[in-house]
């Protein structure tokens, strides 16, 4: 191993486990790993050599790792209260989402309501992504711990995973199979007894996307794709920096700054085209939204900070 | 005294201890050497570090020589803290030995 990916080696590792994790594990490792290669007399040997430190150092780090994803005893409050955190926002984010259809229901009577109510797994699912941000901004603001740092990223990409994986199959899965039996169904008129709304394909409609409801061209489909992961992506760089700058001031106006546009974009859908109003999320493109979100949260906003990066001098 | 203050030594610190005992100073991949298969190098870095930090063992590295490059390898010896908890630990076992072997008998 050269000296330079060494040393490259363990302030990676510093800045991702801390600095007594670098000196009391991985330096000790490397050493010996170098000392070993060194030793080998032919090249076969050197070869097993890396790959038995090779083996090692991935043994390590996933030990390593699995430690610091444990929570310890003083770390809960503040894990608790960012998880407090994420959950506040997810229920204001839903309500947000929800309120436009509140005329429609005190209007149209309960059948619409319940329509309305169907929504509730597409609005969490996409208020969610949104609530971790001021989640990981408060974590990223408020922790100077390293590990509590890389403990809650193993947390967050847990459930960013969960999203993702969710929000995917409902894209690929849900929604196609949704699309075709919303266009029937708006083609004969929508359902307006109770018995035709609890129907399953409905519920279905509700939890889908605009991606298979409204036919587009593959380039079109490519290119919404393609902004809707630009735009959250520099809109979620801004407002980790604001945060990071404003420390909990920022969590609030992150919050506002997501929610708000989310508020008025949908608040204008209903009246605009009732029908189209069942899949108010088609302006947000949801899945890919949600994916960009989450995984630009996890890669920005509990990144160690610089002053966790040095490593003893070897 | 609970039972939760008393110190607590895993097999493989007890390895490592009583390998330190008998050779003296030693490196982690000697220890894995040295230890006939009872340490295993993907684990041994790991405890060893625990075991620092829980104040059984003093480290320092080993001086390279001139020109050489590198990281220095880090020698390990046991502190007197842990050779008193390991002589607690065995005297632990005897009288629990003992006790077995009368209540059997």
């Amino acid at each position: 191993m050269r000296q330079l990916s060494a040393h490259a080696l363990l302030r990676w590792t510093a800045r991702t486990f801390g600095d007594d994790a670098a000196t009391l594990v991985f330096e000790p490792l490397i050493a010996d790993w170098q000392q070993e290669r060194r030793a080998a007399c032919s090249r076969t040997a050197r070869a097993l050599a890396w790959l038995r430190g090779a083996a090692a150092l991935l043994c390590c780090l996933a030990a390593v790792g699995i430690s610091h994803a444990v929570p310890r005893a003083e770390d809960r409050p503040r894990v608790g209260r960012s998880a407090a955190v994420a959950f506040a926002f997810l229920l204001l984010g839903t309500a947000v989402l929800l309120v436009p259809f509140l005329p429609w229901w005190l209007d149209r009577g309960w059948v619409f309501g319940r329509l309305a109510m169907d929504l509730l797994p597409t609005t969490l699912g996409f208020a969610w992504p949104l609530a971790l941000v001021p989640a990981a901004v408060r974590l990223g603001a408020t922790s100077r711990d390293a590990r509590l740092a890389w403990r809650a990223r193993a947390i967050l990409l847990l459930a960013a995973a969960g999203t993702t994986a969710a929000l995917t199959i409902v894209d690929t899965v849900v929604a196609p199979v949704a699309a075709r039996d919303f266009q029937q169904r708006v083609r004969h008129s929508l359902p307006t007894v109770p018995e035709a709304v609890n129907a399953p394909a409905v519920r279905l409609t509700a939890l889908s996307t605009s991606t298979g409801v409204v036919p587009r061209s593959p380039n079109e489909q490519r290119r919404r794709a393609a902004m809707s992961l630009l735009w959250p992506a520099a809109l979620l760089v801004l407002g980790w920096r604001a945060g990071r700058a404003l420390a909990r001031a920022g969590v609030v106006v992150l919050a506002v700054w997501w929610l708000l546009p989310a508020g008025i974009a949908l608040t204008f859908q209903p009246a605009a085209t009732p029908f189209g109003s069942l899949h108010p999320m088609q302006f947000f493109e949801t899945p890919e939204f949600s994916a960009a979100a989450v995984w630009l949260a996890i890669a920005m906003a509990l990144r160690p900070r610089g002053d966790q990066a040095g490593v003893r001098a070897a | 005294m609970t039972t939760s203050r008393l110190p607590r030594l895993s097999a493989t610190e007890r390895v490592i201890l009583e390998l330190l005992l008998e050779h003296g100073e030693l490196f982690g991949l000697a220890m894995v050497e040295a230890s006939d298969g009872r340490l295993k190098r993907g684990t041994v870095y790991v405890t060893l570090g625990r075991m620092e930090e829980k104040g059984f063992l003093d480290s320092r590295q080993e001086p390279l020589p001139p020109g050489a490059t590198g990281l220095p390898r880090r020698l390990y010896t046991p502190t007197g803290h842990a050779r008193q908890v390991l002589a607690a630990w065995r005297a632990a076992e005897r009288v629990m030995a003992g006790h077995l072997s009368t209540t059997e008998a």
